[in-house]
């Protein structure tokens, strides 16, 4: 009995859900002020001023957070590549 | 040619929060700039990555 080739779609679909999860593995690690952040900023698409009355939290430190979340998301994802 | 950016003016760019005039101003460097484009291109989908569906993560945020 041999196994079914999966379709090139099939590919494409499970090489995104891979991504994904990596991706939520990557967030879940993350210290979570910066997952926060980065959620409210791009997940949710809040504007900086939005995130700032939600939290109670300055717009300068919630750039700072996104900033050093998104260095942080990446360097994560490309120690699990 | 303005010279290469800072990765904070970068990031800047690709989160649409720098003002009219530093936009253009990098875009007209991005188009002279292979390092600074392919660096553009990571950030856009580092980011596209966060933007795409989590429902377990969203979930974490409760919104008022």
């Amino acid at each position: 009995m041999s196994a079914a080739i999966p379709s090139p779609t099939q590919i494409d679909r499970l090489l995104v859900e891979e991504r994904q999860r990596r991706v939520r593995d990557a967030l879940s690690r993350l210290p979570a002020s910066m997952r926060e952040a980065l959620l409210l900023r791009y997940a949710e698409g809040l504007a900086y001023d939005e995130m700032a009355a939600v939290l109670g939290t300055g717009e300068s430190t919630l750039r700072s957070r996104v900033h050093h979340g998104l260095r942080l998301l990446r360097s994560l994802l490309e120690k699990t590549q | 040619m303005m010279s290469c950016p800072t990765d904070d003016v970068l990031r800047r760019f690709a989160d649409v929060t720098l003002s009219a005039e530093q936009t253009e101003r990098l875009a007209a460097h991005l188009a002279h700039c292979e390092r600074c484009r392919a660096e553009d291109a990571r950030l856009r989908i580092l980011i596209g990555d966060v933007k795409a569906p989590f429902p377990e993560q969203v979930g974490l945020i409760s919104l008022p």
